[in-house]
């Protein structure tokens, strides 16, 4: 039921001019904050940081007021996608049902993704892009079995999805073809650029979201209302920013905007999306990535057009790969942005540009920025997703102390090789320190010298400082 | 050493002609730190200093160092990664 009506709301933003009236209204309401406070934000980093980090459980609760928070969101004029709202939707009710019938941690975790993939699959019409946002992204993991349910999952879920909201593609794109074969050079440039725009998209969410907390000092439940405002101002300027946008994604690639425009609506994007994020909004992250990817092809295709007209070919393919590309640098998910792209057009034709691009920017991205615009938000509250988890011993967290063994006899300076040959071969290490003649044990630090302590008498094996 | 006792001739020689200074801990330091040094010294062992480098008082080993990070959750001591907090 969730999933319908934060999709309804997006669509229906969607579908025409909003009415005015709507703008700017303050429209946001406190739920969040006083009833759920992880569905403020854009909902995959914490699912992410839920599945790596808590094995998998999530407040009930979140469900219900990440819905609501979102759909008032997006419907309300919310520069963001649904897909940061629905997979936080569907794994905390994956989760939900995971507590229900009191399953292990790793099926939990498992569970958590099927619930995302699900809310993919279905508010996008995608199944396949469900299956692998949910194993990229959230379990971060290939595992043959937890693919078999997160494929069970988002079948059910498309199948369902399909039957209450039709069988069409969330986005309707145009069929492009390669017609020259300097045409993969071009698209190797665009995927780097993408790359590029993907990691700034990131800087300018999270730089915008620091000016918000930085600027706002009245009560929290109020930022989005205040917010409300100065958006509405932004969107009532650049009417193409209201809500998820997809239409104008569509007319963009479909070649009727010139080029500055196309870049204005770009920063625009960019601003408004960090902006909706920043006074405390809920929702997601790919669909304003896929815009700004648009944006920048387009962009990017007409330029080619005007210096290389005769290999460039049509401009929509360019707007097509940016999509993925810069989606690909922001989030650093090239499986998903690959399929997701290809389940979009259902063009197998314009695969291989769309790979090489979607994985130059990755690759871009990863050399620029050690973070996508998923763990950025997670390292900035000090969880690193890609260090050791919670429970596995850390090698930073545990002194040297705790660990070490005693001291083995050392071997007198004085001793011959012979000598010191046999003591070597009856230690337990292979290597023995060597002690001067008043038994002390030179070393690299200032004093150069340190006592040796008399070894304990019983062998090191029984007599190490125990972990325990 | 193996070298020096190939030929028979360095049967006598005194062992400090053949000591290398192995790099040493402390035992404040951090065991990332210890496996650092572990690996640059190149033994399978190195000596642990006091905090003020007057007395040895522990010898950190490959084997030991492996042993507490395969500790069992309960038993080893480890910090906690923040909590994601609402912002």
């Amino acid at each position: 039921m969730f999933v319908v009506n934060a999709d309804t709301a997006g669509r229906r933003t969607g579908g025409g001019p909003p009415p005015p009236q709507l703008y700017g209204v303050p429209r946001y309401l406190s739920a969040v904050h006083f009833f759920a406070r992880e569905a403020r934000g854009h909902g995959v980093p914490e699912v992410m940081y839920a599945v790596a980090r808590k094995g998998g459980r999530i407040a009930p609760q979140v469900a219900a007021v990440k819905a609501l928070a979102s759909a008032l969101c997006i419907g309300g004029g919310g520069s963001v996608g649904r897909e940061g709202p629905i997979v936080q939707i569907g794994a905390a009710l994956g989760s939900t049902l995971g507590r229900v019938v009191k399953v292990a941690e790793p099926r939990m975790r498992v569970l958590v993704a099927c619930g995302a993939a699900g809310g993919i699959a279905a508010t996008f019409n995608a199944p396949l892009a469900g299956v692998l946002f949910a194993m990229e992204l959230i379990l971060a993991d290939f595992a043959a079995q937890s693919f078999g349910m997160v494929v069970l999952a988002s079948v059910t879920a498309s199948i369902i999805g399909r039957a209450a909201l039709g069988n069409t593609p969330f986005l309707q794109l145009p069929a492009f073809t390669v017609q020259h074969l300097w045409q993969y050079a071009l698209f190797a440039v665009l995927g780097l650029l993408c790359g590029g725009a993907g990691v700034l998209f990131t800087r300018v969410l999270y730089l915008i979201e620091d000016a918000c907390d930085a600027i706002w000092r009245g009560p929290e439940w109020l930022r989005p209302a205040a917010g409300g405002l100065l958006l509405g101002l932004l969107l009532l300027v650049l009417r193409q920013m209201y809500g998820v946008g997809y239409p104008v994604l569509a007319a963009e690639v479909a070649g009727t905007y010139t080029i500055g425009f196309l870049l204005v609506l770009l920063v625009g994007k960019m601003v408004a999306t960090s902006l909706t994020i920043g006074i405390g909004g809920s929702g997601g992250v790919f669909a304003p990535s896929l815009f700004i990817g648009a944006m920048l092809g387009t962009a990017f295709g007409e330029v080619m057009h005007l210096l290389a007209p005769a290999v460039a070919g049509p401009v929509g393919a360019y707007g097509l790969i940016g999509m993925g590309a810069v989606f690909a640098g922001a989030a650093r998910a090239p499986i998903t942005a690959v399929i997701i792209m290809f389940e979009l057009t259902g063009e197998y034709s314009i695969i291989l540009p769309l790979m090489s691009a979607i994985v130059l920017a990755s690759a871009f991205s990863r050399r620029i920025s050690a973070d996508t615009i998923y763990t950025l938000k997670l390292r900035r509250r000090g969880v690193d997703l890609s260090s050791p988890a919670q429970g596995t011993p850390r090698a930073d967290a545990i002194s040297v102390s705790k660990v070490m063994l005693a001291v083995p006899d050392g071997v007198p300076e004085s001793a011959t090789l012979q000598d010191a040959a046999l003591a070597l071969a009856r230690s337990d290490q292979g290597v023995l320190p060597v002690l001067d003649a008043t038994g002390a044990y030179r070393h690299r630090g200032p004093s150069a010298r340190a006592r040796w302590p008399t070894p304990w008498p019983t062998e090191p094996t029984t007599t190490r400082p125990s972990l325990r | 050493m193996a070298d020096a006792l190939a030929d028979g001739a360095h049967d006598d020689t005194p062992v400090a002609e053949v000591t290398e200074l192995p790099p040493e801990l402390k035992a404040s330091d951090l065991l990332d730190a210890g496996l650092e040094v572990l690996d640059r010294s190149g033994g399978s062992a190195v000596p642990v200093l006091d905090s003020q480098a007057h007395q040895v008082v522990g010898w950190l080993t490959h084997q030991a160092a492996l042993t507490a990070l395969r500790a069992d959750v309960a038993s080893g001591p480890q910090a906690t990664p923040g909590e994601v907090s609402p912002a």
